[in-house]
């Protein structure tokens, strides 16, 4: 009942295919995943609604399998760059939509864009850039870029505005941004008499709402703007 | 008669101090007054430095106040005094982005 589920094809489930795929699956769509590989399909199977063992680089096998009506496919093949190439314009001519394929180079990726791809994927440059990102500003913790001019950043809550509520802190009036949730970690005891925490968020913060220490702020703005909030 | 609260005399001294300066750390905490906590669990570790559930303590609160790598360090000292340490564990696990274990909520 409700909503339609999405669909989704991973073609190829080494680390990341299958890290996408489960993560798909985990999220309530439904995956389809195709390896050349019985093992690791035999590994899948109990995780994701479908696997199987299948030769994506065969055009009628490809043909066979109902591509065209998935809401998107990813395909994550690691070393053989011809075959990445050689599915996504099979597909492609199949008529499938959102083709996303893992690049192996930057080279791989222009050819990959050239066949039909709609979007290629560096998984690794990202999470490099990302690594990158936290050890020269180890108070931002994420950053997602929503266009040249804007952007969305978690940080964590500067020293000053611990005790303080949304309303008396006028980010919005003093630096033009928004906080669209708070990240905080609650504590609480375990039934063993432990001390521990768990994590808490809370989207759209009200006026009242205070700021403790530790909590992390996700927080939508211009880039200037956000700059000169990261440095407080 | 057996005297009273015999359990409570028979505990060394350092070890009774320690103990309710352990709880007053643990009431901050639960409070959301880190900086106190923290006090609290400073002064616990003077008088018991080798308390795996003190270091366990002072990683949550270094954890809470977003420093990773204090709250690394911690976590690996409570695991050297009790390897058993399962919240330890967890935690440091989850740091190190390793076998993420599910909070128990």
């Amino acid at each position: 009942m409700g909503t339609h589920r999405k669909q989704f094809a991973v073609i190829g489930l080494g680390t990341f295919g299958s890290s996408v795929a489960q993560s798909l699956e985990k999220l309530g769509s439904q995956v389809l995943g195709i390896d050349r590989d019985e093992e690791r399909v035999q590994d899948m199977a109990p995780v994701i609604t479908q696997a199987i063992v299948a030769d994506a680089t065969e055009d009628k096998a490809l043909r066979s399998l109902g591509l065209k009506e998935m809401d998107g496919i990813i395909i994550s093949i690691g070393e053989h760059m011809e075959s990445s190439i050689l599915i996504t314009l099979l597909l492609k001519e199949l008529g499938a939509k959102n083709i996303m394929v893992k690049g192996l180079s930057e080279l791989h990726g222009r050819v990959l864009a050239k066949v039909g791809a709609d979007r290629v994927l560096f998984p690794e440059q990202d999470m490099a850039l990302k690594l990158v990102e936290s050890l020269v500003s180890p108070n931002i913790l994420e950053e997602i870029q929503l266009s040249p001019d804007y952007n969305i950043m978690e940080i964590v809550s500067p020293k000053d505005f611990t005790g303080k509520t949304m309303k008396s802190l006028e980010l919005r009036a003093k630096y033009g941004v928004n906080v669209i949730a708070i990240k905080k970690k609650v504590p609480f005891l375990t039934d063993g008499g432990d001390t521990d925490f768990k994590e808490e968020i809370n989207i759209a913060p009200a006026a009242d709402d205070e700021v403790n220490d530790g909590d992390i702020l996700v927080i939508i703005g211009k880039n200037a703007d956000l700059d000169v909030l990261k440095n407080l | 008669m057996p005297p009273p609260d015999k359990k409570k005399k028979d505990a060394p001294p350092a070890k009774k101090q320690g103990n309710d300066i352990i709880e007053l750390g643990k009431f901050y905490f639960l409070n959301g007054k880190l900086d106190e906590a923290l006090q609290e669990f400073n002064k616990a570790l003077a008088l018991e430095p080798h308390n795996a559930e003190i270091h366990y303590n002072l990683g949550l609160i270094h954890e809470s106040k977003n420093d990773r790598d204090k709250a690394q360090e911690s976590y690996k000292t409570a695991l050297s005094f009790n390897p058993a340490h399962k919240l330890s564990q967890e935690h440091l696990n989850r740091l190190i982005g390793i076998n993420p274990t599910p909070q128990n909520s």
